[in-house]
């Protein structure tokens, strides 16, 4: 039975909201009714939009982009971000498992494949607890290599 | 094991070094230790951070080798040796400056005190940590008495 973690990364959703609420905001900076701006109701309906405007792109961007799920079962697992990037593999192609932080603090569980070749299983975002998952990790490769 | 293994990574830890990488179940030669963290004593940051450690910190590579004596039966200074020979192998073949063994125990504490205290090596650092008691001794070299104040069980 395969299991989906796909919890909100409430930063990256921030992030995603900044992006647009900025872009927005340098783009009424620099419009040329800006004189109109100084009728306070006026500016306060802008600012309403913009902050409307902002959830509503910013969600899609963060959909569209940054958003992480992952999958997995006994056989493999799947890490998909944002719609277009997925890896997929099985853990019987790896051969050892680390537990690794990232220099921002996050712990993500590495899988080995060679010495040099590996994969982040980015724990933190996902919300996994990183100790337990990489138990749980290290059982599955080591039954999937155990098995070939 | 496992509180010792977080505050190395994401607590006390890291005022000797940034331990990035934990693997559990490390094998060298003949020895399999229960966890093995490396890491390098140039800690990463931002920019302020990251230059003040450029211009103040060694480049070293180091590295903790966890055991558990529990697991073996009738754990002597044979056995001590043998673990000092592997953590050696392993420094060698990571190029490694510095590293700590830490013996993890919950009897016999007083034969493996006499054990880890008679060590005279200077090149690696041992800790018992006493699960019991959460004690923590160590082996008179330098790196042994370091490990005391950044640890804790």
């Amino acid at each position: 039975m395969s299991r989906v973690h796909s919890p909100i990364q409430y930063y990256s959703l921030f992030k995603a909201f900044m992006i647009v609420f900025v872009i927005q905001a340098i783009v009424f900076l620099f419009a040329p009714f800006i004189p109109f701006l100084f009728d306070t109701l006026l500016r306060f309906l802008l600012l309403s939009v913009n902050l409307i405007v902002s959830a509503a792109l910013g969600w899609s961007l963060y959909k569209r982009i940054y958003h992480m799920s992952f999958t997995y079962d006994n056989i493999g697992f799947t890490l998909k971000k944002g719609k277009k990037k997925e890896d997929s593999y099985k853990w019987s192609k790896f051969s050892r498992v680390s537990l690794f932080r990232t220099e921002y603090g996050d712990f993500a569980i590495r899988l080995y494949r060679s010495e040099e070749d590996f994969f982040d299983i980015p724990a933190s975002k996902l919300k996994l607890n990183p100790s337990d998952f990489r138990f749980e990790a290290m059982q599955l490769v080591s039954a999937r290599k155990n098995e070939k | 094991m496992t509180r010792v293994e977080r505050s190395l990574m994401a607590g006390r830890g890291r005022w000797v070094a940034d331990f990035n990488e934990s693997f559990r179940n490390f094998k060298i030669n003949d020895v399999e230790f229960d966890a093995f963290i490396h890491g390098n004593t140039r800690v990463k940051g931002f920019l302020l951070s990251r230059l003040f450690s450029f211009l103040t910190n060694p480049n070293y590579s180091v590295g903790c080798f966890f055991f558990s004596t529990d697991s073996v039966r009738g754990f002597d200074r044979k056995h001590l040796i043998k673990l000092i020979t592997a953590v050696k192998s392993g420094m060698k073949a990571n190029e490694m400056q510095w590293a700590w063994l830490f013996l993890f125990a919950t009897r016999n504490i007083e034969t493996l005190r006499k054990y880890v205290e008679g060590v005279e090596d200077q090149t690696v650092g041992i800790a018992l940590l006493d699960a019991n008691s959460k004690n923590i001794l160590h082996s008179k070299s330098y790196l042994g008495r370091q490990a005391k104040r950044y640890i804790r069980v």
